[in-house]
Protein backbone atom coordinates (compact mmCIF):
# COMPACT_ATOMS: atom_id res chain seq x y z
CA UNK A 1 0.00 0.00 0.00
CA UNK A 2 1.14 3.43 -0.98
CA UNK A 3 1.02 5.49 2.30
CA UNK A 4 3.24 8.52 0.93
CA UNK A 5 0.28 10.14 -0.25
CA UNK A 6 -2.63 9.79 2.28
CA UNK A 7 -3.88 12.55 4.03
CA UNK A 8 -4.39 12.86 7.89
CA UNK A 9 -8.04 11.92 7.12
CA UNK A 10 -7.11 8.82 4.80
CA UNK A 11 -5.06 7.52 7.09
CA UNK A 12 -7.82 7.61 9.66
CA UNK A 13 -10.48 5.87 8.00
CA UNK A 14 -7.78 2.97 6.95
CA UNK A 15 -7.17 2.54 10.52
CA UNK A 16 -10.87 3.10 11.32
CA UNK A 17 -11.94 0.37 8.62
CA UNK A 18 -8.59 -1.82 9.83
CA UNK A 19 -7.28 -1.79 6.34
CA UNK A 20 -3.87 -1.07 7.90
CA UNK A 21 -3.13 -0.99 11.59
CA UNK A 22 -1.08 1.86 13.26
CA UNK A 23 2.06 -0.93 13.61
CA UNK A 24 1.57 -1.27 9.95
CA UNK A 25 1.66 2.83 9.69
CA UNK A 26 4.42 2.96 11.98
CA UNK A 27 6.54 0.47 10.78
CA UNK A 28 6.19 1.85 6.96
CA UNK A 29 7.32 5.32 7.97
CA UNK A 30 10.65 3.84 9.99
CA UNK A 31 11.27 2.06 7.03
CA UNK A 32 11.02 5.03 4.85
CA UNK A 33 13.62 6.76 7.08
CA UNK A 34 15.88 3.92 7.41
CA UNK A 35 15.96 3.84 3.88
CA UNK A 36 15.91 7.75 2.69
CA UNK A 37 17.28 9.29 5.53
CA UNK A 38 20.74 8.51 4.93
CA UNK A 39 20.72 11.21 2.28
CA UNK A 40 18.45 13.65 3.56
CA UNK A 41 19.39 13.64 7.35
CA UNK A 42 15.87 15.32 8.71
CA UNK A 43 16.46 13.21 11.56
CA UNK A 44 18.61 13.42 14.90
CA UNK A 45 16.99 11.30 16.62
CA UNK A 46 14.73 8.40 15.38
CA UNK A 47 12.32 7.40 18.71
CA UNK A 48 11.58 3.81 17.23
CA UNK A 49 11.02 2.31 20.70
CA UNK A 50 8.53 5.20 21.68
CA UNK A 51 6.86 4.94 18.27
CA UNK A 52 5.89 1.31 18.24
CA UNK A 53 4.91 1.25 21.99
CA UNK A 54 2.52 4.04 21.24
CA UNK A 55 1.46 2.42 18.05
CA UNK A 56 0.52 -0.83 20.08
CA UNK A 57 -1.14 1.57 22.18
CA UNK A 58 -3.70 2.90 19.09
CA UNK A 59 -4.08 -0.44 17.64
CA UNK A 60 -5.62 -1.46 21.08
CA UNK A 61 -8.29 0.56 21.36
CA UNK A 62 -9.13 0.73 17.42
CA UNK A 63 -9.64 -3.22 18.41
CA UNK A 64 -11.63 -2.75 21.33
CA UNK A 65 -13.79 -0.70 18.98
CA UNK A 66 -13.10 2.46 20.84
CA UNK A 67 -13.63 6.06 19.02
CA UNK A 68 -10.58 7.55 18.51
CA UNK A 69 -9.31 10.84 17.60
CA UNK A 70 -7.82 12.16 14.20
CA UNK A 71 -4.49 12.06 15.20
CA UNK A 72 -4.74 8.55 16.35
CA UNK A 73 -1.90 6.31 14.96
CA UNK A 74 -0.66 8.74 12.89
CA UNK A 75 2.99 8.99 12.54
CA UNK A 76 4.48 12.80 13.18
CA UNK A 77 8.37 14.74 13.71
CA UNK A 78 8.89 17.34 16.06
CA UNK A 79 11.73 19.47 15.82
CA UNK A 80 14.61 19.28 17.84
CA UNK A 81 13.66 22.35 20.18
CA UNK A 82 10.53 20.94 21.59
CA UNK A 83 10.99 18.65 24.53
CA UNK A 84 9.35 15.03 24.79
CA UNK A 85 10.31 13.47 27.89
CA UNK A 86 13.08 10.91 27.86
CA UNK A 87 14.24 11.56 24.52
CA UNK A 88 17.72 13.71 24.30
CA UNK A 89 16.62 17.51 23.27
CA UNK A 90 19.90 19.37 21.73
CA UNK A 91 18.43 22.15 19.40
CA UNK A 92 20.54 21.37 17.13
CA UNK A 93 23.86 22.50 19.39
CA UNK A 94 26.82 20.39 21.04
CA UNK A 95 25.81 22.27 24.60
CA UNK A 96 22.88 19.97 24.90
CA UNK A 97 24.48 17.10 23.83
CA UNK A 98 24.06 14.91 26.69
CA UNK A 99 20.71 16.47 27.38
CA UNK A 100 18.05 14.53 28.14
CA UNK A 101 14.40 15.74 28.14
CA UNK A 102 12.47 15.51 31.93
CA UNK A 103 9.70 16.63 30.68
CA UNK A 104 7.05 17.00 27.92
CA UNK A 105 6.61 20.55 25.85
CA UNK A 106 2.81 20.91 26.32
CA UNK A 107 2.31 20.30 22.97
CA UNK A 108 3.55 17.26 22.74
CA UNK A 109 1.40 15.99 25.80
CA UNK A 110 -1.26 17.19 23.97
CA UNK A 111 -0.18 15.57 20.89
CA UNK A 112 0.22 12.13 22.64
CA UNK A 113 -2.99 12.57 24.71
CA UNK A 114 -4.26 12.39 20.89
CA UNK A 115 -2.84 9.07 20.44
CA UNK A 116 -0.07 10.57 17.79
CA UNK A 117 3.16 8.55 17.38
CA UNK A 118 6.21 10.59 17.76
CA UNK A 119 8.73 8.80 15.15
CA UNK A 120 11.30 11.12 16.37
CA UNK A 121 13.60 14.76 16.74
CA UNK A 122 14.27 16.55 13.56
CA UNK A 123 17.03 19.13 12.70
CA UNK A 124 17.40 22.37 13.04
CA UNK A 125 19.98 25.06 12.67
CA UNK A 126 21.28 26.11 15.98
CA UNK A 127 19.19 27.13 18.70
CA UNK A 128 16.96 27.66 15.69
CA UNK A 129 19.46 30.40 14.60
CA UNK A 130 19.35 30.41 10.78
CA UNK A 131 17.33 29.90 7.35
CA UNK A 132 19.15 26.99 5.86
CA UNK A 133 19.74 24.09 8.71
CA UNK A 134 23.19 24.67 8.06
CA UNK A 135 24.27 26.01 11.30
CA UNK A 136 23.41 22.77 12.63
CA UNK A 137 26.59 21.33 15.05
CA UNK A 138 25.15 17.74 13.50
CA UNK A 139 25.35 18.20 10.33
CA UNK A 140 22.74 19.75 7.75
CA UNK A 141 19.95 18.62 6.25
CA UNK A 142 19.08 17.86 2.14
CA UNK A 143 16.53 19.99 0.45
CA UNK A 144 14.49 16.56 -1.04
CA UNK A 145 13.34 17.88 -4.13
CA UNK A 146 17.32 18.76 -4.70
CA UNK A 147 19.91 17.06 -2.63
CA UNK A 148 22.23 20.02 -3.32
CA UNK A 149 19.98 22.62 -1.61
CA UNK A 150 19.08 23.56 1.70
CA UNK A 151 15.64 22.60 2.91
CA UNK A 152 15.55 26.10 4.37
CA UNK A 153 15.69 26.93 8.15
CA UNK A 154 15.60 26.92 10.98
CA UNK A 155 13.33 24.09 10.85
CA UNK A 156 15.00 22.37 7.75
CA UNK A 157 14.69 18.95 9.33
CA UNK A 158 10.64 19.08 9.78
CA UNK A 159 9.97 20.30 6.60
CA UNK A 160 12.13 17.77 4.71
CA UNK A 161 10.73 14.84 6.88
CA UNK A 162 7.39 15.71 5.57
CA UNK A 163 8.58 16.54 2.16
CA UNK A 164 10.43 13.21 1.82
CA UNK A 165 7.34 10.93 3.37
CA UNK A 166 8.97 10.31 6.26
CA UNK A 167 6.10 10.85 8.17
CA UNK A 168 3.09 13.13 7.90
CA UNK A 169 3.83 16.08 10.10
CA UNK A 170 5.92 17.89 11.75
CA UNK A 171 6.16 20.25 14.79
CA UNK A 172 8.29 23.13 14.56
CA UNK A 173 9.28 26.86 15.53
CA UNK A 174 9.10 30.18 14.21
CA UNK A 175 10.76 33.49 14.84
CA UNK A 176 11.19 35.27 11.70
CA UNK A 177 9.59 32.28 9.09
CA UNK A 178 11.45 29.09 10.39
CA UNK A 179 8.51 27.22 9.42
CA UNK A 180 7.07 28.91 6.56
CA UNK A 181 10.30 29.46 4.87
CA UNK A 182 10.95 25.83 4.29
CA UNK A 183 7.88 24.68 4.06
CA UNK A 184 8.50 27.03 0.79
CA UNK A 185 11.92 25.37 -0.20
CA UNK A 186 10.42 21.59 0.07
CA UNK A 187 6.98 22.49 -1.61
CA UNK A 188 4.66 21.59 1.81
CA UNK A 189 2.76 23.57 4.02
CA UNK A 190 4.02 25.57 6.61
CA UNK A 191 1.68 27.34 9.46
CA UNK A 192 2.85 29.90 11.93
CA UNK A 193 -0.15 30.35 14.46
CA UNK A 194 -1.62 33.52 16.41
CA UNK A 195 1.16 34.57 18.81
CA UNK A 196 0.01 32.96 21.84
CA UNK A 197 -2.88 30.73 20.67
CA UNK A 198 0.02 27.56 21.08
CA UNK A 199 1.61 26.95 24.33
CA UNK A 200 5.60 27.48 24.59
CA UNK A 201 6.31 25.44 27.53
CA UNK A 202 8.83 22.99 26.74
CA UNK A 203 9.91 24.78 23.56
CA UNK A 204 13.65 25.58 23.90
CA UNK A 205 13.44 30.18 23.90
CA UNK A 206 14.94 31.77 21.20
CA UNK A 207 13.60 35.10 21.19
CA UNK A 208 10.44 34.65 23.34
CA UNK A 209 8.19 37.16 22.38
CA UNK A 210 8.55 35.63 19.14
CA UNK A 211 8.85 32.33 19.36
CA UNK A 212 5.39 30.61 18.42
CA UNK A 213 5.08 26.63 17.81
CA UNK A 214 3.56 25.66 14.14
CA UNK A 215 3.20 23.16 11.89
CA UNK A 216 4.80 21.21 8.82
CA UNK A 217 2.92 19.36 6.65
CA UNK A 218 1.34 18.21 3.06
CA UNK A 219 -1.97 20.05 2.95
CA UNK A 220 -3.84 22.48 4.06
CA UNK A 221 -6.35 20.73 5.92
CA UNK A 222 -3.72 18.43 8.14
CA UNK A 223 -2.18 21.42 9.21
CA UNK A 224 -5.65 22.83 10.82
CA UNK A 225 -6.30 19.09 12.28
CA UNK A 226 -2.78 19.31 14.26
CA UNK A 227 -3.36 22.97 14.82
CA UNK A 228 -6.99 22.36 16.35
CA UNK A 229 -4.98 19.81 18.79
CA UNK A 230 -2.10 21.69 19.81
CA UNK A 231 -3.92 25.25 20.62
CA UNK A 232 -5.26 26.41 23.90
CA UNK A 233 -4.26 27.97 27.05
CA UNK A 234 -1.90 26.65 28.88
CA UNK A 235 -1.04 27.53 32.69
CA UNK A 236 2.34 26.54 32.24
CA UNK A 237 2.71 29.73 29.47
CA UNK A 238 1.96 32.86 30.65
CA UNK A 239 2.18 34.12 27.25
CA UNK A 240 -0.49 31.74 26.08
CA UNK A 241 -4.02 33.17 25.40
CA UNK A 242 -7.47 31.63 24.85
CA UNK A 243 -9.36 31.95 21.09
CA UNK A 244 -12.03 34.19 22.17
CA UNK A 245 -12.66 35.40 18.49
CA UNK A 246 -15.87 34.72 16.58
CA UNK A 247 -15.41 32.18 13.86
CA UNK A 248 -16.26 33.58 10.31
CA UNK A 249 -16.14 30.51 7.94
CA UNK A 250 -20.03 30.11 8.60
CA UNK A 251 -20.44 33.69 7.34
CA UNK A 252 -21.20 33.59 3.89
CA UNK A 253 -19.29 36.80 3.04
CA UNK A 254 -16.96 36.82 0.03
CA UNK A 255 -13.31 37.03 1.15
CA UNK A 256 -11.60 39.98 1.22
CA UNK A 257 -7.58 39.59 -0.05
CA UNK A 258 -5.08 42.20 0.14
CA UNK A 259 -1.61 42.26 -2.29
CA UNK A 260 0.48 44.10 -0.52
CA UNK A 261 2.76 45.94 -3.36
CA UNK A 262 6.06 46.46 -0.94
CA UNK A 263 6.02 42.16 -1.20
CA UNK A 264 7.21 42.26 -4.83
CA UNK A 265 10.70 43.64 -4.77
CA UNK A 266 13.58 44.39 -7.20
CA UNK A 267 15.80 41.10 -7.06
CA UNK A 268 13.31 38.43 -5.90
CA UNK A 269 13.31 35.48 -8.46
CA UNK A 270 10.77 36.07 -11.10
CA UNK A 271 9.71 32.47 -11.37
CA UNK A 272 8.66 33.36 -7.89
CA UNK A 273 6.84 36.16 -8.65
CA UNK A 274 5.12 34.79 -11.51
CA UNK A 275 3.92 31.78 -9.46
CA UNK A 276 2.58 34.05 -6.82
CA UNK A 277 0.62 36.19 -9.74
CA UNK A 278 -0.88 33.49 -11.08
CA UNK A 279 -2.45 32.20 -7.95
CA UNK A 280 -3.82 35.87 -7.25
CA UNK A 281 -4.93 36.02 -10.46
CA UNK A 282 -7.04 32.94 -10.47
CA UNK A 283 -8.63 34.21 -7.33
CA UNK A 284 -11.55 36.27 -8.65
CA UNK A 285 -12.42 33.42 -10.41
CA UNK A 286 -12.90 31.81 -7.32
CA UNK A 287 -15.15 34.18 -5.75
CA UNK A 288 -12.86 35.94 -3.96
CA UNK A 289 -12.06 39.91 -3.88
CA UNK A 290 -8.57 40.81 -4.70
CA UNK A 291 -7.43 44.43 -4.41
CA UNK A 292 -3.94 45.87 -3.67
CA UNK A 293 -3.02 47.31 -0.15
CA UNK A 294 -0.06 48.87 0.84
CA UNK A 295 2.01 48.45 4.55
CA UNK A 296 4.71 50.98 3.92
CA UNK A 297 6.96 50.09 7.56
CA UNK A 298 7.18 46.44 5.73
CA UNK A 299 11.01 47.77 4.61
CA UNK A 300 12.27 48.03 8.30
CA UNK A 301 10.75 44.57 9.36
CA UNK A 302 14.23 42.66 9.16
CA UNK A 303 16.39 45.30 10.55
CA UNK A 304 13.94 46.11 14.03
CA UNK A 305 13.74 42.10 14.09
CA UNK A 306 18.26 41.88 14.14
CA UNK A 307 17.67 44.06 17.18
CA UNK A 308 15.08 42.62 18.91
CA UNK A 309 15.46 39.05 18.61
CA UNK A 310 19.37 39.00 19.36
CA UNK A 311 18.63 41.27 22.29
CA UNK A 312 16.04 38.33 23.26
CA UNK A 313 18.65 35.57 22.76
CA UNK A 314 21.21 37.63 24.60
CA UNK A 315 19.16 37.46 27.49
CA UNK A 316 17.50 33.60 26.66
CA UNK A 317 20.90 31.77 26.20
CA UNK A 318 22.84 33.24 29.17
CA UNK A 319 21.46 29.47 30.98
CA UNK A 320 23.59 28.05 28.74
CA UNK A 321 26.71 28.06 31.41
CA UNK A 322 27.29 24.69 32.67
CA UNK A 323 25.66 24.69 35.77
CA UNK A 324 22.45 23.31 35.59
CA UNK A 325 22.73 21.10 32.39
CA UNK A 326 23.89 20.63 29.15
CA UNK A 327 27.72 20.05 28.88
CA UNK A 328 30.43 21.85 30.72
CA UNK A 329 34.07 22.76 30.84
CA UNK A 330 35.60 22.89 34.35
CA UNK A 331 37.35 25.45 35.88
CA UNK A 332 39.54 27.30 37.90
CA UNK A 333 36.94 29.89 38.06
CA UNK A 334 33.32 30.39 37.79
CA UNK A 335 33.37 33.48 35.47
CA UNK A 336 35.97 30.84 33.42
CA UNK A 337 33.49 28.26 33.74
CA UNK A 338 31.15 30.30 31.77
CA UNK A 339 33.49 31.49 29.44
CA UNK A 340 35.21 28.30 28.50
CA UNK A 341 31.79 25.96 28.29
CA UNK A 342 30.19 28.72 25.91
CA UNK A 343 33.70 28.72 23.84
CA UNK A 344 33.68 25.38 23.47
CA UNK A 345 30.11 24.50 22.96
CA UNK A 346 28.69 27.52 21.25
CA UNK A 347 28.58 27.64 18.01
CA UNK A 348 29.79 31.24 15.75
CA UNK A 349 26.04 32.12 14.57
CA UNK A 350 24.82 32.09 18.69
CA UNK A 351 28.00 33.98 19.87
CA UNK A 352 27.45 36.52 16.84
CA UNK A 353 23.69 36.92 17.82
CA UNK A 354 24.47 36.81 21.90
CA UNK A 355 26.79 39.54 21.57
CA UNK A 356 24.66 41.65 18.90
CA UNK A 357 21.97 41.51 21.66
CA UNK A 358 24.15 42.83 24.61
CA UNK A 359 25.56 45.18 22.46
CA UNK A 360 21.84 47.17 21.33
CA UNK A 361 20.78 46.20 24.75
CA UNK A 362 24.00 48.33 26.56
CA UNK A 363 24.49 51.77 27.74
CA UNK A 364 24.62 54.48 24.68
CA UNK A 365 23.51 51.93 22.39
CA UNK A 366 20.03 51.05 23.58
CA UNK A 367 18.00 54.29 22.60
CA UNK A 368 19.29 54.39 18.99
CA UNK A 369 19.20 50.43 18.76
CA UNK A 370 16.53 48.68 21.34
CA UNK A 371 13.91 51.39 21.72
CA UNK A 372 13.79 52.60 17.89
CA UNK A 373 13.20 48.89 16.79
CA UNK A 374 10.52 48.31 19.39
CA UNK A 375 8.91 51.50 18.25
CA UNK A 376 9.42 50.36 14.15
CA UNK A 377 7.77 47.28 15.78
CA UNK A 378 5.00 48.88 16.61
CA UNK A 379 4.70 50.79 13.34
CA UNK A 380 4.46 47.41 11.45
CA UNK A 381 1.77 46.28 13.65
CA UNK A 382 -0.37 49.21 13.07
CA UNK A 383 0.45 48.77 9.09
CA UNK A 384 -1.04 45.48 9.55
CA UNK A 385 -3.89 46.61 11.90
CA UNK A 386 -5.26 49.52 9.30
CA UNK A 387 -4.72 46.96 6.34
CA UNK A 388 -6.95 44.45 7.80
CA UNK A 389 -9.87 47.26 8.62
CA UNK A 390 -10.22 46.75 4.66
CA UNK A 391 -9.28 43.08 4.11
CA UNK A 392 -9.63 39.80 5.69
CA UNK A 393 -6.44 38.28 4.79
CA UNK A 394 -2.93 39.43 2.77
CA UNK A 395 -1.13 37.40 0.34
CA UNK A 396 2.32 37.59 -0.88
CA UNK A 397 5.20 35.66 -1.69
CA UNK A 398 6.62 33.57 1.47
CA UNK A 399 10.62 34.32 0.51
CA UNK A 400 12.08 36.02 -2.24
CA UNK A 401 13.77 32.87 -3.76
CA UNK A 402 13.62 29.16 -4.27
CA UNK A 403 15.94 26.91 -2.16
CA UNK A 404 19.14 27.99 -2.73
CA UNK A 405 23.28 25.73 -3.27
CA UNK A 406 24.50 24.80 0.02
CA UNK A 407 27.18 27.32 1.25
CA UNK A 408 25.65 30.26 -1.35
CA UNK A 409 24.80 32.30 1.73
CA UNK A 410 27.25 31.28 4.62
CA UNK A 411 29.97 33.67 3.38
CA UNK A 412 28.19 37.01 4.86
CA UNK A 413 25.40 36.71 7.28
CA UNK A 414 23.16 39.81 6.21
CA UNK A 415 22.99 38.08 2.88
CA UNK A 416 21.32 35.00 4.82
CA UNK A 417 19.28 37.26 7.33
CA UNK A 418 17.52 38.54 4.12
CA UNK A 419 16.01 34.98 3.34
CA UNK A 420 13.94 35.82 6.26
CA UNK A 421 12.19 39.31 4.28
CA UNK A 422 9.11 39.24 3.71
CA UNK A 423 8.38 36.33 6.75
CA UNK A 424 9.69 38.29 9.58
CA UNK A 425 6.64 41.18 9.93
CA UNK A 426 3.61 38.23 10.66
CA UNK A 427 6.21 37.48 13.58
CA UNK A 428 6.48 40.90 14.75
CA UNK A 429 3.11 41.69 14.62
CA UNK A 430 2.03 38.58 16.29
CA UNK A 431 -0.48 37.38 13.40
CA UNK A 432 -0.83 33.99 12.06
CA UNK A 433 0.53 32.80 8.55
CA UNK A 434 0.81 29.84 6.54
CA UNK A 435 2.64 28.68 3.63
CA UNK A 436 1.07 26.99 0.60
CA UNK A 437 3.27 26.00 -2.41
CA UNK A 438 2.03 27.48 -5.18
CA UNK A 439 4.64 26.20 -8.41
CA UNK A 440 7.49 25.67 -9.53
CA UNK A 441 10.26 27.97 -10.41
CA UNK A 442 12.88 26.17 -12.80
CA UNK A 443 12.00 22.72 -11.06
CA UNK A 444 12.07 24.09 -7.52
CA UNK A 445 8.92 24.78 -5.32
CA UNK A 446 7.61 28.33 -4.63
CA UNK A 447 5.84 29.49 -1.72
CA UNK A 448 2.83 31.73 -1.01
CA UNK A 449 1.77 32.70 2.20
CA UNK A 450 -1.50 34.15 3.36
CA UNK A 451 -1.44 36.11 6.41
CA UNK A 452 -4.49 37.03 9.13
CA UNK A 453 -6.02 38.70 11.57
CA UNK A 454 -5.07 38.40 15.06
CA UNK A 455 -7.09 34.62 16.28
CA UNK A 456 -7.97 34.10 12.33
CA UNK A 457 -6.38 31.20 11.73
CA UNK A 458 -10.16 29.84 10.43
CA UNK A 459 -9.54 32.33 7.63
CA UNK A 460 -6.67 31.05 6.28
CA UNK A 461 -7.27 27.53 5.93
CA UNK A 462 -10.15 28.45 3.99
CA UNK A 463 -8.30 30.50 1.52
CA UNK A 464 -5.58 28.18 1.71
CA UNK A 465 -7.84 25.32 0.57
CA UNK A 466 -9.05 27.55 -2.16
CA UNK A 467 -5.44 28.33 -3.45
CA UNK A 468 -4.77 24.41 -3.18
CA UNK A 469 -7.71 23.52 -5.93
CA UNK A 470 -6.01 26.18 -7.79
CA UNK A 471 -2.66 24.90 -7.58
CA UNK A 472 -3.98 21.34 -7.87
CA UNK A 473 -5.99 21.88 -10.99
CA UNK A 474 -2.80 23.25 -13.24
CA UNK B 1 33.32 49.42 12.25
CA UNK B 2 33.19 48.30 15.73
CA UNK B 3 36.76 48.63 16.72
CA UNK B 4 38.36 45.24 18.52
CA UNK B 5 38.18 46.88 22.35
CA UNK B 6 33.99 47.20 21.18
CA UNK B 7 34.04 43.40 20.56
CA UNK B 8 36.34 42.23 23.90
CA UNK B 9 34.07 44.47 25.89
CA UNK B 10 30.76 43.20 24.42
CA UNK B 11 32.23 39.95 24.90
CA UNK B 12 33.14 40.42 28.56
CA UNK B 13 29.48 41.37 29.07
CA UNK B 14 28.30 38.46 27.43
CA UNK B 15 30.49 35.90 28.57
CA UNK B 16 31.92 35.01 25.43
CA UNK B 17 35.51 33.98 24.41
CA UNK B 18 36.79 33.51 21.10
CA UNK B 19 40.05 33.03 19.48
CA UNK B 20 42.22 35.98 17.82
CA UNK B 21 41.06 34.47 14.27
CA UNK B 22 37.36 34.54 15.50
CA UNK B 23 37.53 37.75 16.90
CA UNK B 24 38.71 39.38 13.66
CA UNK B 25 35.96 37.93 11.81
CA UNK B 26 33.19 38.72 14.55
CA UNK B 27 34.35 42.14 14.51
CA UNK B 28 33.88 42.21 10.62
CA UNK B 29 30.20 40.39 10.22
CA UNK B 30 29.21 42.40 13.39
CA UNK B 31 29.94 45.64 11.67
CA UNK B 32 27.88 44.65 8.62
CA UNK B 33 25.31 43.91 10.66
CA UNK B 34 25.11 46.80 12.23
CA UNK B 35 25.70 48.68 8.95
CA UNK B 36 22.48 47.28 7.78
CA UNK B 37 20.51 47.63 10.93
CA UNK B 38 21.20 51.64 10.71
CA UNK B 39 18.57 52.11 8.07
CA UNK B 40 16.03 51.91 11.32
CA UNK B 41 17.55 55.94 11.90
CA UNK B 42 15.63 56.53 9.16
CA UNK B 43 12.25 55.81 11.20
CA UNK B 44 12.33 59.30 12.96
CA UNK B 45 10.24 60.55 15.57
CA UNK B 46 6.76 58.59 14.46
CA UNK B 47 6.04 56.88 17.73
CA UNK B 48 6.43 58.87 20.93
CA UNK B 49 7.75 56.77 24.14
CA UNK B 50 3.92 57.43 25.66
CA UNK B 51 2.53 55.73 22.38
CA UNK B 52 4.99 52.82 22.79
CA UNK B 53 3.61 52.60 26.41
CA UNK B 54 0.03 52.55 25.46
CA UNK B 55 0.40 48.94 23.73
CA UNK B 56 -1.43 47.44 25.81
CA UNK B 57 1.28 45.26 27.18
CA UNK B 58 0.57 43.87 30.88
CA UNK B 59 2.00 41.52 33.52
CA UNK B 60 0.35 38.10 33.37
CA UNK B 61 0.40 37.20 37.39
CA UNK B 62 -1.03 33.90 39.35
CA UNK B 63 -1.69 33.42 43.05
CA UNK B 64 1.63 32.33 44.53
CA UNK B 65 -0.07 29.04 45.79
CA UNK B 66 1.35 25.58 45.33
CA UNK B 67 -1.20 23.22 43.52
CA UNK B 68 1.25 21.72 40.95
CA UNK B 69 0.71 17.91 41.86
CA UNK B 70 1.96 17.07 38.02
CA UNK B 71 5.33 18.76 39.26
CA UNK B 72 5.66 16.50 41.95
CA UNK B 73 9.43 15.09 41.96
CA UNK B 74 10.45 17.56 38.87
CA UNK B 75 12.47 19.39 41.25
CA UNK B 76 14.94 16.68 41.95
CA UNK B 77 14.58 15.71 38.10
CA UNK B 78 16.11 19.13 37.43
CA UNK B 79 18.80 19.14 40.18
CA UNK B 80 19.64 15.57 39.00
CA UNK B 81 20.34 17.23 35.63
CA UNK B 82 23.26 19.81 37.15
CA UNK B 83 27.15 18.35 36.73
CA UNK B 84 27.34 19.42 40.29
CA UNK B 85 25.01 19.19 42.76
CA UNK B 86 24.74 18.45 46.79
CA UNK B 87 21.80 18.16 49.00
CA UNK B 88 19.14 18.73 46.42
CA UNK B 89 21.29 22.09 45.42
CA UNK B 90 22.92 22.75 42.36
CA UNK B 91 26.45 23.35 43.05
CA UNK B 92 28.81 26.24 41.52
CA UNK B 93 31.72 27.65 42.57
CA UNK B 94 32.67 30.83 44.64
CA UNK B 95 31.01 33.81 42.98
CA UNK B 96 31.84 36.56 45.61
Amino acid sequence: MDFSNLTIKKAHEGLVSKQFSAVDLTKHFLDVIKKKDKDIHAFLEVTEELALNQAKESDKKINNGEDIGILEGIPCAIKDNILVKGVKCTAGSRILDNYIAPYDATVVKKLQESGAIVIGKTNLDEFAMGSSTETSAFGVTKNPVDLKRVPGGSGGGSAASVSASECFYALGSETAGSVRQPASFCGGVGLKPTYGLVSRHGLIAMGSSLDVIGVNSKTVEDAELVFNVIKGKDRFDATSVENNKQQTTNNKQQIKVGVPKEYFIDGMEGGVERCVRKVINDLNSRGVEVKEVSLPYTKYALSSYYVLMPAEVSANMARYDGMRYGETVSSDSLLNTYLDTRKKYLGDEVRRRIMLGSYVLSEGHYDDYYRKAQKVRWLIREDFRKVFDEVDLIIAPTTPTTAFKFGEKTKNPVQMYLSDIFTAPANLAGIPAMSVPCGLSDGLPAGIQIMGQWMGEDRIFELGKIIEQIVNSK
Amino acid sequence: MLSQNDIQQIANLARIKFTEEEGKKFSKDLSSILDFISQLKEVEGEVSDERLRERGVFNVLREDVDDNKELEGMVSNLVDMAPEKQNGYVKVKKII
